[in-house]
This record gives C-alpha cells, structure tokens and sequence, in this order.
C-alpha cells in the first residue's frame, strides 16, 4: 500500500512544479535571441534580400561558406531572406496580438464589468466570431481585399480578440465582486476610472496570458496565409511565403524548407514559454 | 436523454446561427464591386450583361432585402452555383465531405489515444520526469505550425524512406484498403499532432483535479490497483470537462484541415477551399465556411448531450 501514502499527499496541488529555470526567463531570452537575430542580421549581411547573384541562377545551390544556408533558384542568399523575412514575421505577428490583446481586453473588461444586456451582446457576438473557422475567413477576406500588411494586422487581430475578450471577461467578473471596488463604487468614482484604475490593473495576469496566446496565433496565422500565398507578397520574404517558395523544391532542394519553419516553431515555443511560465508564476489561471 | 435538453439547446444555437449568417453576409459584400467582382475582368462578360446579371440576382434590392433573400435560400439549401464548374455548391461540397471525415476522423482517434495516455500518465506522475518530457512535447505540439510539420514528414517519409505516399488519397488502379491507409497515415499524424498536444493538457489538468478527490484514497484504500483507480475512477470523471474542448475543435479538424489537405492533396474539403481560392470561386467558399461554422454550432451541443450522458448531475440542466 506505498501507493496509499503518496496519494495521502496530493504533490501536484501542493507542490506546484520548480523549474530550475522560470519559462518567462527562458521564454523571453529565447525570443531576445530571435529579435536580435533578425533585426541585426540583414544588416550584418554583405547581400539585399532580393540581391541576386547572377552566377547562381537557375536553381537552389547548397549551403557554401559565402552564402551559409544556400542560394534560391534566383540566386538570392537564403539566410538574408529568413533574417529579413522574420522581421517581417515578427511585427507582424507582435501587431497583430497587441490589437488582438487591446480589443479583447476592452470587450472582456466592459462585458465582465457591466453584464447584464451589456455583457449578453458582447459575449454572443464573441460566439459568433469563434464559430466561423478562423483561417478559411481569414483567407476569402484576404483573397477579396488583397490587404497591404497593416491591414493584413487588423485582420489578424479581427480573428484573435474574442479568445482574449472570454479569459479578460472571466477575471473582470470576479474580481469586481471583491471589496475595493465596492469601496471605489462609494467613494463616488465612475465606471471608466474603476475599469481603468481598480479593475484592469488586478487581471494583468490575465491579460498576460492572453497576450502570450494572441502572439502565438497572430504568428500562425500570418505564415499560414502567406504559405498559402494570400499574406504578405513577394519579393518581400516573410517565413510563410519563405516555405511556400521553397516546397515546390522539397526533393531537389530540402535545406530550403527548414529554416522558415524552424523559426516559426522556435519563436512561437519561446511565446509559449513565457505564457505557461506567466500561468505557473499566478497559479490561479 | 431528456428531449427537453436537447431542444433548449438547439433554440440557443438559432440566435449563433444568425450571427454567423449576418457575418458571413458582410464577408460576401466586402468586394470592391459586389459579388459580380469576379466577372469584371472577364472580357466576355459586357457591361450589358453585368447589368443583367445584378437584376437577375437581386443586387438592385436595399441590403437588408438583399439578406433575407440571401438567407431564405441559404437554409432552403440553394447554395448558389460554383463559377469554376457551374455544379451546385451543395452538391461540390458535400461530394468532398467524405474524405475530409475519414481524414478529420482518423486524425481525431489518433489525437484522443495519445492524449488520453499521455495525459493520464502525465497526471499520474505529476512533477516527475516523466510530466516534464510529456510537458516538453505538448509544448512542441502546440507551437508546431502544421505546414511545415507536413513538409517535414512528407521529405522524411516519402521522399528519403520511401515508405509511404506523399499526396493523394489513393494509387490509381491499385486502390485497396491497405493503399488508402498508407495515403492516409501521413496527412492524418499531421492533423493530430496539434490536437493531442491540446487536449493532453485538458486530460492532464482534469486528472490532476480528480485525483486529489476523497474518493480515489478511498478507491486505493480499498487496495484496488493503480490502473484500476486511474481508468476507472480517474479517467471517466476527468474526461468530462475536455469533452467540450475536444468538441470543439474536431469541428475545427474539418475546417483546419485546408493547409494539411493542400500539401497532401487530399481530395477533401480543405483542398476545394484552396482550389476555389486560386479561382475566386466565392460561392464555394461561402459554402464551405458556412459549412464549417454550422459543423461548430453543432458540435457545441453534441459536446453537452455527451456530457450529459457522461455526468448524469448535467442531465437536468
């Protein structure tokens, strides 16, 4: 009966799990890494990222000591285009969670604060926009509209917010049952600034983590649009498009088709690092 | 089964529905030019014609008009007319639903069993070396993005190995049943993957919760053995709760099947989406969303009623 004795002492509630190092930490230097990588290398590198060396051309060369990660079929350094391209990536991805993240955070905050008809208005519309599939709606808007990348943002975020909006809803509702808000609400403070000052200060937390989340699938969302050749167009290299030009080249040429992609999967593992890490520090999410 | 659950339910789902319409309504409209658009640039098409076209489809009414023509027809099951094939979309949608189910099925029965031992034994072991490796892997799971997961294992397992297929659903001529699992094994490990990832941690967070309940001490107290306490005690109350997010998303399986369909031609839907893309077949891709929008609603309350059967205290609510 040893088994009975570990189960007196239920670990996995009392002892919450130690890293030795926090996500967030890893997470965030990960992705520090990743930034660094991409902002600095386009710059360090002696190619453009449409600089094409004529000698090249015709089809993909291997990796060489001029060129690290191989030339394109156009004669364009691959590892210029990947640096580049994931600062394209990035932003795009960082924009679009941060709309995504402001947008939900206001609804969540107005449906959870008020409810009533306020928050049953709010709240259906969130179902609606969580039952229509993200990426095909994503795809006929993009096919329709051809958006420039700022609005390709909006229209990333258009589809991220109401994840958001639901976790930020959820903490607002209880934490405005607690005792200072009802003590603002006596001191005569008004609605936007109990909001502002009491309530979304306390779901930070929450609101973290649902940043981390919106990060992750604006990054997603961007590179599958532009794999599929509905986001960003080229010559501009985003690790989408990257893919999407180097798959017809998968048998001759498969160096090409794992650099994109390992960053997509690195930069969003750090994002999930840090969102997990961000749920172990508050624990109550 | 109470039938009383089951039509509250469905009465909720009208108002979504609606939503979903009125949504995927303003989407059609969003063309610079309406949805005769795509007959723009068509030089046979003149003018005149246009013209007679929009009197035709009622694009002369208010919008609101327009709408509710649109939505009586919609539910009547007049999806309109493919531009690529001029076939009814109903019909070009629902000859691809089949492969993309035996797909989105076999991805989700691979998704649930490595979830369900994953997460159980994730769970059982909590804060051992174990969870963390199994913590590891989720998290690669849910960060993997599913395209280049595909070309990764098409290069691996195609290309260099040569074991099996990399597109297609069956060998023409040489269809068997063996030939069609080998086609399918691939496009199927990339759909489950992501899920499993998710839904392990469902399972793991459910178990966790359940075995710290009075009741497994008693089970264990009752000298039963671990495997006994964790499938029968464990697993049937922690599977509860996951339910609805596993629901969920095998509703998204049919639809998040576009990028795994596409790489692997797969003759489903996903593929018909990308097809219609490249050709600007709007009424297809109307079809299709509007298809995978009502496969969520009803995949929402087909995850209560199970629940219900599951947890006989939900059945009356």
């Amino acid at each position: 009966m040893t088994r009975g004795c570990v189960m007196a002492e239920p670990r996995a509630s009392l002892h919450p799990r130690r890293r030795r190092i926090d996500g967030v930490t890893a997470g965030l230097t990960l992705l520090a890494i990743i930034a660094f990588a991409v902002v600095a290398g386009p710059w360090l590198s002696p190619y453009g990222y449409d600089e094409q060396a004529l000698a090249l051309l015709g089809q993909p060369r291997p990796p060489s000591l001029s060129h690290w990660l191989g030339t394109d079929e156009l004669g364009r350094d691959v590892l210029t285009r990947l640096l580049y391209g994931g600062r394209i990536s990035l932003a795009v991805g960082l924009a679009g969670a941060a709309v995504a993240t402001g947008a939900g955070t206001l609804i969540g905050a107005l449906a959870g604060y008020f409810g009533g008809w306020i928050d049953q208005l709010l709240m259906r519309f969130t179902d609606v926009m969580l039952s229509i599939p993200a990426l095909p709606l994503v795809l006929v808007i993009a096919g329709l509209i051809r958006p420039a990348p700022t609005l390709l943002v909006l229209l990333i975020a258009t589809l991220i917010w109401p994840g958001a909006a639901r976790l930020v809803r959820s903490h607002v509702r209880s934490i405005r049952k607690l005792d200072y808000v009802a003590a603002a609400q006596t001191l005569g403070a008004g609605s936007a600034r109990i909001i502002a000052r009491h309530v979304l200060p306390n779901a930070v937390p929450a609101i973290a983590v649902s940043a981390t989340i919106a990060v992750g699938g604006a990054i997603m969302l961007e590179s599958a649009l532009s794999f599929l050749g509905f986001g960003i167009q080229p010559p501009v290299p985003t690790w989408g498009n990257l893919l999407n030009e180097a798959a017809p080249w998968l048998v001759s040429a498969p160096w090409m088709s794992i650099p994109p992609g390992a960053l997509i999967l690195l930069s969003v593992v750090a994002v999930n690092l840090v969102g997990d890490g961000l749920r172990v520090r508050g624990s109550g999410l | 089964m109470s039938a009383r659950l089951l039509l509250g339910r469905l009465a909720a789902a009208v108002p979504l529905l609606l939503g979903i319409s009125l949504i995927l309504f303003a989407v059609v409209h969003l063309a610079p030019g309406g949805p005769l658009d795509v007959y723009a640039d068509n030089p046979s098409v003149t003018p005149a014609a246009l013209e007679r076209l929009a009197e035709a489809y009622g694009l002369k009414e208010p919008l609101p008009v327009q709408y509710a023509m649109w939505l009586k027809a919609t539910v009547a099951g007049d999806w309109g007319y493919s531009i690529r094939t001029g076939r009814p979309v109903l019909t070009e949608v629902a000859e691809r639903l089949g492969p993309t189910l035996m797909l989105a099925g076999a991805a989700a029965a691979l998704a649930f069993v490595l979830a369900v031992a994953l997460g159980t034994l994730a769970a059982a072991r909590a804060g051992r070396w174990v969870d963390r490796v199994i913590d590891a892997l989720t998290l690669g799971g849910l960060s993997l993005p599913s395209f280049w997961l595909a070309l990764v294992l098409q290069y691996a397992f195609a290309v260099r190995l040569g074991w099996l297929p990399s597109a297609g659903m069956e060998t023409i001529g040489a269809s068997s049943f063996g030939d069609r699992l080998a086609h399918l094994a691939l496009p199927a490990t990339v759909l489950a993957i992501v899920n499993a990832a998710s839904w392990t941690r469902y399972i793991r967070a459910g178990m966790i919760d359940v075995l710290s309940r009075d009741y497994i001490r008693t089970a264990y107290a009752k000298g039963m053995s671990e495997r006994t306490v964790l499938l029968r005690h464990g697993l049937r109350n922690a599977i509860v709760p996951a339910i609805s997010v596993i629901a969920l998303d095998l509703a998204g399986l049919v639809s998040g099947a576009v990028i795994t369909e596409a790489v692997f031609a797969w003759p489903g839907i996903g593929s018909l989406f990308v097809q219609s893309m490249d050709g600007r077949d709007y009424p297809v891709l109307m079809g299709v969303l509007l298809m995978g929008s009502a496969a969520v609603v009803l995949a929402n309350i087909m995850a209560d009623l199970v629940q219900a059967v599951l947890d006989p205290r939900l059945r009356d609510g």
